[in-house]
């Protein structure tokens, strides 16, 4: 067995240079060594730049903040040769588009191989055998002969695969996945979410999916955090936070999916999230919160424990029930 | 019957390439064709929704009922009259009656123009109102779509993408259409302005009794604007369900597949999934049913024969030799 560590993300903040406001604040999670845990968010909730500040991948002129610790490494201390060496090897990523991942003029087979000599310093015939072992792995059959080919011959979902492969290929111990099925079909979708799922488990791999489709993180994750505005506003073991949400914007989510039923009003959130540069002094969820109240809109709204292990950023849980019914209701007509 | 589709066919030729191309050699390669054979028919204020996934067809139908696109053989009826046979003026004319909404709220705005000035365009070109009332009718139709009345000096740019798809929808709206098409309207929109905008077209349905035609990947998100739903595949109609029949009495083993896939807000739904291989072949073939290469039940006639759509309870079309037998015609 090789060791296996803990993430530690703590107080994590991403700030672009010169905006004179964070995107990122404040976050703080760990996952637990061969823990799956997902984020969940909508676009600007800084889940993205979450995952990418934990390999400090974020995009130029965004700069991190606050402590990332992975076993004995502090993430954003380490010298850039030393995550250069850490990325890849312990902790790998895989990405939305797998075509802006794979060299286009690379033959699959030779990128996977390029992957295990560089990291297992294997010679190349070896490396060639390992690439063919990891394209069986990731169910790409005939990986021989598919070996020899380029990432456009192939589709988006066994490009996925091929993506995957790369990333396992040095045998990494945390996997950080970005949006990995957003640009597939539904059957594909399902398909390598499985596949990732059995990986995953195999290997005893740490798992960080983000993901804007809360189902998404539901099929995979056995904890869950929910982001608005840069912020993590409701955290908890997914199950719990199905059957109980404790944050009226996971409610809001959750309500906004239409599932089996007809003519059935959806309950949409009203309005839009916030601007990063003109967020409000309180709850930044609170203008968009039929439960509001004065006290919300007054000062920022710490974390609180509502359950064990189960967090949620709001001072009205004890008001929630009315939303959750709506819930309830739609779960039953959908069973 | 309001709208009438009559066997829509449409092939995009790709040409051999030029190293490829030469004496004795066609010049196209065989293709299956984009849209085959697809028929259906509305009633004044009825909706659709078709489903399906990428390269299923869905937006070449689409594109080819609003006759943004000529099809190569079939007939659009719009209240008896053939579009496929105007000519481009009249077409003009009668295209303002089918309304088409897009996926990307961004690029189907002129960035140039204002709010304002794009619903005028509409408004002036098809001479739908006097000019004293334009600007009347301009606020009108962004208070109908929930937006406020100072949008109308605004660019395209200051605006989100759901406020942005509200737009789009408001210029659609604003040439009085009959039918309107929303092609994957909510697709590049987040979770939450799913919703409101899903609940803006099933609202503007019922008020304005427009005929709608709804566009998806999501069986769910169809099957809330839309009781009654088409699902393509391979640029065929493979099923169609009627109002009333729940999703889950679909035949068609790809309907079928589709829902065993669909994920769930229910932690571990995944483990419930799969049994399909779904990238067994990844082109699709050019003879037969086009499913065959991933169905279970794929047997000897689907390599030869296109299943056609048989009803197999009133309005409940299934295409599959493995559901409704094999017949000669």
């Amino acid at each position: 067995m090789r060791p296996r560590s803990a993430l530690g993300v703590e107080a994590l903040t991403v700030e672009f240079q010169g905006s004179g406001h964070a995107v990122v604040r404040g976050v703080s999670f760990e996952i637990a060594a061969g823990e799956a845990f997902g984020l969940v968010g909508e676009s600007g909730s800084g889940k993205s730049l979450t995952c990418r500040a934990i390999l400090r991948l974020l995009p130029r002129g965004a700069v991190a903040g606050g402590r990332v610790t992975y076993g004995a490494y502090s993430l954003l201390e380490l010298g850039d040769a030393e995550m250069q060496t850490l990325r890849g090897s312990t902790i790998a990523m895989i990405f939305q588009d797998p075509m802006t991942a794979l060299n286009p003029v690379l033959r699959v087979g030779d990128a996977i191989a390029q992957v295990v000599q560089s990291h297992d310093g294997l010679g190349a015939r070896a490396a060639r055998m390992r690439a063919m072992a990891m394209m069986e792995r990731v169910g790409i059959r005939d990986a021989a002969r598919r070996a020899g080919a380029y990432p456009h011959e192939f589709s988006g979902g066994m490009r996925q695969r091929i993506h995957i492969a790369m990333a396992l290929a040095a045998r990494p111990t945390l996997l950080l996945a970005d949006e990995p099925t957003t640009a597939l079909d539904v059957i594909v979708q399902a398909e390598i979410l499985r596949l990732l799922d059995d990986l995953r488990r195999q290997e005893g791999m740490s798992l960080l999916l983000v993901s804007h489709d809360f189902r998404v993180v539901a099929g995979l994750c056995d904890r869950v955090g929910v982001m608005y505005a840069g912020e993590l506003v409701e955290i908890g073991p997914t199950r719990t936070v199905l059957r109980r949400p404790e944050h009226p914007y996971t409610i809001g989510l959750m309500n906004s999916l239409p599932e089996a039923v007809v003519d059935k009003r959806l309950r949409a959130i009203p309005g839009a999230p916030p601007d990063p540069g003109r967020l409000p002094p309180g709850c930044a969820f609170a203008p968009r919160c039929e439960l509001a109240v004065d006290a919300c809109r007054a000062a920022p709204i710490g974390l609180s424990e509502t359950a064990p292990g189960h967090w949620s950023r709001c001072i009205r849980t004890d008001h929630l029930d009315e939303l959750r019914r709506s819930l309830a209701a739609s779960n039953s007509a959908r069973t | 019957m309001l709208l009438v589709a009559e066997g829509l066919t449409k092939t995009y030729a790709h040409r051999r390439g030029w190293a490829l191309a030469g004496p004795g050699r066609p010049a196209h390669d065989a293709v299956r064709p984009a849209l085959a054979d697809a028929s259906v028919s509305l009633e004044r204020g009825e909706s659709l929704g078709i489903v399906g996934e990428s390269g299923s067809g869905k937006s070449t139908f689409a594109r080819c009922l609003a006759l943004l696109e000529r099809p190569d053989a079939g007939r659009v009826l719009l209240d008896g009259t053939d579009l496929t046979r105007l000519g481009t003026g009249p077409l003009r004319r009668s295209r303002r009656r089918i309304q088409v909404v897009f996926q990307d709220p961004y690029s189907s705005l002129n960035p140039r123009l204002t709010v304002g000035s794009t619903l005028r365009e509409v408004l002036l070109v098809h001479h739908l109102v006097p000019r004293d009332q334009i600007a009347r009718r301009v606020e009108a139709l962004l208070d109908q779509v929930g937006l406020p009345a100072g949008a109308v000096d605004r660019y395209p740019s200051d605006f989100s993408g759901g406020q942005r798809q509200r737009i789009c929808i408001a210029r659609a709206l604003a040439a009085d259409p009959e039918v309107l098409i929303a092609d994957e309207p909510v697709s590049a929109l987040d979770v939450s302005i799913q919703a409101q905008i899903l609940n803006l077209l099933a609202d503007l349905r019922a008020q304005l009794g427009l005929t709608m035609i709804f566009i998806s990947h999501d069986l769910y998100v169809v099957r809330y604007i839309a009781p009654r739903i088409a699902v393509m595949f391979g640029g065929r109609i493979v099923e169609t369900l009627p109002s009333g029949v729940p999703l889950e009495s679909a035949r068609h083993p790809y309907t079928q597949a589709l829902l065993a896939s669909r994920s769930r807000l229910e932690p571990g739904w995944l483990a419930g999934t799969g049994g399909l291989d779904a990238e067994l072949s990844a082109s699709l073939p050019t003879v037969g049913c086009p499913f065959r290469g991933r169905c279970p039940h794929a047997f000897a006639p689907c390599r030869d024969i296109d299943p056609p759509a048989r009803d197999i309870v009133q309005g409940h079309l299934v295409a599959c030799h493995f559901v409704t037998g094999v017949s000669r015609d």
